[in-house]
């Protein structure tokens, strides 16, 4: 593609610039009148130019119309060769209307950036800052012009004191080099020094498939952060309150029921029993809120390292034997050798709540078996029971909050209601899948599928192709 | 083998349980203090085979306790076990900092509390 705008000088001066036609033969290319609109730049054009433009035009614009004389050169000679020949005034009136529609455009654009509360930034090839907009420079406690032409890095972190400078795995840093996508939370820097929580999204600009630079957008989540710590606290406080009393009438119930305190009479021991049963239930509740509440808060992070699934499994059925045995279930598994990147500790929190609730629903003499399957990208888990089953209803709601399939079960049976709920959000942070089936014969089992290696949640695709790259001045004046 | 525990909580209920419950399983004795301040005196008065320490206390919480009790030379080689009811991993990283034998939580099993403590303690 022949670039038509080089050596093309562009002013910005307020006031239309006037040239005599010996002097804008002299240059090339063509440009309209942008900043009286349309029409009247068509005008202009008739009156320098006569009715067959054979020269060049004048340039006449504010900084808004310099640059949508800029967006406009860029839209008319994209795919083709410039003209250098005359060209007639209804193919100007032509162009003009779509200058008109270009600066429409532009206007709109530059209102919603100017107007959103998060800052954006758009980046270049080279990593530098080509575009800021107020909020961005706002955030940073920077102006516009001192964020532009700024390595991305520089601007985000660069005001950061040097105890604390980041090192050279900055994701940061990376993005701009690498050209990756990425988003998450980073403590930025304004230009003070001072820090704040933010929120990012880095998005890579594919133009036709090459790498035309990248977007920033971010927010200070200072404010979630301080609320995230006063919800915390306020679980600690409750959790703290709640188990307080419950210490006392654990405490009491189990010194009671034990006998160790004298004998009782048969329906004494059977209330003693039934109270004791049902403050464990309730101490479990409690924790079952607390960890949901902590898992799905990510304020308890998983540690990813490679973990035999194979051991997994023989812990989970070591812990559940008592139960299983005193339920008369028999517990079976048939796995293989397989490794994955998982927290060990949560995948064993799975599996024991699906064992759990397999026992449960299981009638003396039947039998639980445990599988595991290797396959493409993955391995699944199967936990199979003989039990009363799920109905088709049920399949999926079963894994929402205080969602049984029996509203009785929870007296019945003694869970929280959590268990699932706790088990799916845990395996999507494995970037995996939980769902149960019904079995032909009778039971449910529940798989759970597990990538060999999970990607961290929330990020966005690599890249997206944008098939028309909004032009900058930067890179045409570069040209 | 007859171990003295000093329990130190500020509520009646749980101090009672627990001393109930290392008495009659375990047949420990228990002495019991009600506060941080109090607790430091009984300990100096008593010395305790071992300290069973509360964290959230009006005036002088577990921590506090936990240093005075390290400052003071008589008290200093007690062994030290937190039990509470706080379960946040943050506190509990806190209470572990502190270099405390052990941290518990409530609600404990009064059954096996004395095992628990002795297991840590290594008692037989």
């Amino acid at each position: 593609m022949q670039e038509p705008t080089r050596g093309v000088t562009i002013t910005g001066s307020g006031q239309p610039v006037r040239a005599d036609r010996a002097g804008l033969s002299r240059i090339w290319p063509v440009l309209a009148g942008l900043a009286f609109g349309s029409v009247a730049g068509a005008i202009t054009v008739r009156l320098i130019a006569g009715p067959r433009l054979d020269g060049p035009l004048l340039l006449a614009a504010g900084v808004a119309g310099v640059t949508v004389a800029l967006l406009f050169l860029r839209l008319q000679f994209r795919n083709r060769a410039p003209e250098t020949g005359p060209a007639p005034l209804g193919e100007m009136l032509e162009r003009s209307g779509e200058q008109g529609r270009a600066e429409e455009l532009y206007r709109q654009q530059e209102i919603l950036l100017n107007s959103v509360a998060d800052g954006i930034c758009g980046v270049d090839r080279y990593g530098l800052v080509s575009f800021a907009n107020p909020a961005a420079a706002r955030l940073l406690g920077a102006t516009v012009s001192g964020l532009t032409g700024k390595p991305l890095h520089d601007v985000l972190h660069g005001s950061a004191a040097a105890c604390i400078q980041c090192g050279e795995e900055c994701i940061l840093r990376r993005v701009a080099v690498n050209h990756e996508a990425s988003s998450g939370e980073e403590t930025l820097f304004r230009a003070d020094g001072s820090s704040f929580p933010a929120e990012y999204y880095i998005t890579s600009l594919l133009d036709q498939g090459r790498f035309s630079g990248s977007v920033l957008s971010f927010r200070d989540i200072s404010q979630r952060y301080a609320l995230d710590r006063l919800k915390d606290e306020f679980i600690s406080t409750v959790s703290h309150e709640l188990r307080t009393p419950l210490t006392s009438i654990r405490g009491a119930l189990g010194l009671l029921s034990s006998g160790m305190l004298g004998e009782m009479n048969d329906k004494a021991a059977n209330l003693f029993r039934i109270a004791l049963t049902n403050s464990d239930r309730l101490v479990r509740l409690i924790n079952d809120i607390l960890d949901l509440e902590r898992i799905q808060s990510g304020r308890k992070p998983l540690i990813f390292r490679p973990v035999q699934l194979e051991e997994i499994v023989r812990q989970a059925i070591d812990g559940m034997q008592p139960i299983a045995e005193a339920a008369g279930v028999q517990l079976t598994h048939d796995t293989t050798q397989v490794e994955i990147a998982a927290d060990p500790d949560r995948l064993l929190q799975v599996l024991t709540n699906l064992l759990s609730n397999a026992v449960k629903f299981s009638p003396p003499a039947s039998t639980i078996s445990v599988l595991l399957r290797p396959g493409v990208g993955g391995v699944t888990l199967s936990v199979i029971d003989q039990g009363r089953g799920i109905p088709a209803d049920k399949l999926e709601a079963i894994f929402g909050r205080f969602q049984q399939v029996d509203a009785s079960d929870s007296h019945q049976k003694g869970g929280s209601g959590l268990g699932l709920a706790i088990c799916r959000t845990i395996v999507l942070q494995h970037s995996g899948r939980i769902w149960a089936e019904r079995n032909t014969d009778h039971g449910s089992t529940f798989h759970v599928f597990l990538p060999f290696k999970p990607v961290p949640p929330d990020m966005p695709d690599s890249a997206f192709n944008l098939v028309e790259a909004p032009p900058s001045a930067q890179t045409i004046e570069d040209k | 083998m007859q171990h003295k525990i000093l329990i130190i909580d500020d509520e009646d209920d749980i101090r009672e349980v627990a001393a109930l419950s290392l008495e009659s399983v375990a047949g420990w004795e228990v002495v019991s203090a009600n506060s941080g301040a109090q607790g430091l005196a009984r300990a100096i008065e008593h010395q305790p085979d071992a300290i069973l320490l509360d964290v959230m206390m009006p005036g002088m919480d577990g921590p506090t306790t936990f240093r005075e009790l390290r400052k003071n030379p008589t008290t200093a080689r007690i062994p030290v076990l937190l039990l509470t009811a706080k379960v946040h991993s943050s506190d509990q990283r806190r209470f572990a900092d502190l270099g405390v034998e052990a941290v518990l939580f409530k609600p404990f099993d009064p059954l096996t509390l004395s095992t628990q403590i002795a297991a840590v303690l290594g008692w037989k």
